[in-house]
């Protein structure tokens, strides 16, 4: 008599992203892709300042990791510097200094617009676990495109390992390592492993087309589905509507 | 040979297998016929009309000062982004391995500079965002560079979403450096690089100031700022200054990309430019 079939330990774990249990819709990985584009596109779309000022500070406080909430909150003073210098001083209404008073709103508005669009896909964003996600997408999307995304994810550990190795023969040769010396021998050295991966996958066919198998697939649930629709609705009603 | 024109290629044989040029790349990718070859002209004509629509009425639906509102961001979503998705999902089936092994290197290099040269404080009015893609394109061909170049835009976007408008200039630099390496040029001399690094530059200007402009309405660098200011001071307006504004930043910032590639190619084992080459494999039926 066959084995029943018995799930990952992990998809019994209830509201993990993208696994079978009583999680909400919204946490499906697909989901949770969709909630951010549909956001950034709505925000851009509808170019309204409460949407985006809303839009900036929930995406700050959905994000997860402080590293990546101190790379939004950094890019708030290079674009509104940006936007600043393109209009700020070209407006009509005199202001103070350089900023005329129109010129400025403009500069403002569209930065925040730029920061809300970039929060919110940076805030759902980083609730996204790459593995379901890779998973679930396997058998819908080209192969190359979820070999091409999950290496890529993959890949930064090794480069920075790569790097710092590059350093140490630096250092044991009595050189003070610089940045520039170390790039180009960096991406030589990457694009050389990546030739040395190139013949193994080609021999296996990985090319080929056809359907994949996927070991330990990701459900979908019917709320999931209708979740994403009406998340992409909303999003085009905002663009019409406001 | 291009994406749109098949070329036969030397079925793999072990004793007639040709020593491949690294003067002569090739593109990697299966020939792309029928509607495939239909789909990618009309985004192309998309991408294009899309252009012309933007630049040439300049659509508005408010009294809104700046370039982007609701309406002219919509379209330029749409017209810009849209046909690159399609000719990723057209092309990326006709790719092979070795083509894809390649790709997750050049995003990481593309992402990593670009990331660091978009933030930072100091105003230098480059990107350095196209390395990885340009090299990509010179190793593997046009259609690997025009793949990498929408996957940079897509995957960049995860932790810098306003970049995935770009995807069409991302992916017509690839492409370009694919066309490049039909004529042999990333290893021979620098200057026809030079050269071609700069006509690059202009166009890819020319396709990403519509988008800088009617998507964010202007640019978000410090660097980039202040070149529009400076243009906008002589006395342009909100659109010419963008287009000025990319005009000088592009072509130098390709230069300097297109050089570094040429150097990264130059260093390479031939063993690791042959592997990329198309004649390690057959080639598939459309």
């Amino acid at each position: 008599m066959p084995k029943a079939h018995r799930p990952h330990p992990a998809s019994r774990r209830p509201g993990l992203p993208g696994l079978p249990g009583p999680g909400l819709p919204v946490r499906h990985p697909l989901s949770l892709l969709v909630t951010a584009v549909a956001g950034v596109i709505a925000v851009l779309g509808a170019h309204h300042l409460a949407l985006s000022l809303g839009a900036l500070a929930t995406g700050l406080l959905l994000t997860r990791g402080r590293t990546l909430r101190l790379a939004t909150l950094s890019m708030i003073p290079v674009v509104s510097a940006g936007f600043l210098l393109m209009y700020a001083p070209f407006g009509t209404e005199p202001g103070w200094w350089i900023f005329t008073r129109d010129g400025t709103t403009t500069a403002l508005t569209l930065a925040a617009r730029i920061l809300g669009a970039t929060a919110w896909g940076l805030g759902w964003g980083s609730r996204i676990d790459a593995d379901p996600l890779m998973r679930y997408l396997q058998p819908r999307v080209p192969a190359g495109i979820v070999y091409v995304l999950g290496s890529t994810l993959r890949l930064l550990p090794m480069a920075r390992q790569r790097w710092e190795s590059l350093q140490l023969i630096h250092r044991s040769r009595g050189i003070e390592p610089r940045r520039r010396a170390l790039l180009l021998p960096l991406v030589v050295g990457l694009v050389d492993d990546a030739a040395g991966r190139a013949r193994p996958l080609q021999h296996t066919g990985f090319d080929l087309p056809g359907r994949r198998t996927v070991l330990d697939p990701v459900p979908d649930h019917p709320a999931s589905i209708a979740y994403r629709i009406a998340v992409l609705l909303a999003a085009l009603a905002l663009v019409i509507l406001i | 040979m291009p994406v749109t024109s098949p070329a036969p290629e030397p079925a793999p044989t072990p004793t007639s297998t040709p020593t491949p040029s690294a003067h002569q790349p090739a593109p990697s990718a299966a020939p792309l016929n029928g509607w495939r070859r239909i789909a990618l002209i009309l985004a192309g004509a998309c991408i294009v009309a899309t252009w012309l629509y933007l630049v040439l009425t300049q659509p508005s639906d408010s009294s809104f000062t700046g370039l982007a509102d609701s309406r002219s961001t919509t379209i330029a979503l749409a017209g810009f982004t849209a046909p690159a998705l399609a000719m990723l999902m057209i092309v990326i089936p006709r790719l092979p391995a070795r083509s894809l092994a390649l790709m997750p290197v050049a995003l990481v290099v593309n992402i990593v500079l670009g990331q660091l040269v978009g933030t930072m404080g100091l105003p230098l009015p480059l990107y350095l965002d196209s390395i990885g893609t340009v090299l990509v394109g010179a190793l593997a061909g046009p259609a690997a560079g025009l793949v990498t170049g929408v996957l940079s835009a897509l995957i960049w976007g995860t932790i810098n979403p306003t970049v995935v408008c770009f995807a069409a200039t991302y992916a017509f630099v690839g492409a370009a450096a694919g066309w490049i390496a039909r004529r042999g040029w990333w290893t021979g001399r620098w200057w026809p690089i030079a050269l071609a690094s700069l006509i690059v530059g202009f166009i890819s200007a020319l396709l990403s100031a519509p988008v800088a402009s009617f998507i964010f309405g202007g640019t978000a660098g410090t660097g980039t700022g202040l070149l529009v200011s400076a243009f906008r001071s002589l006395g342009a307006d909100p659109m010419l200054a963008v287009f000025l504004q990319s005009w000088t930043s592009d072509p130098l910032d390709k230069l300097i990309v297109f050089t570094l590639v040429w150097l990264v190619v130059r260093a390479l084992p031939q063993r690791s430019i042959r592997a990329f080459l198309p004649d390690a494999a057959p080639a598939r039926d459309a």
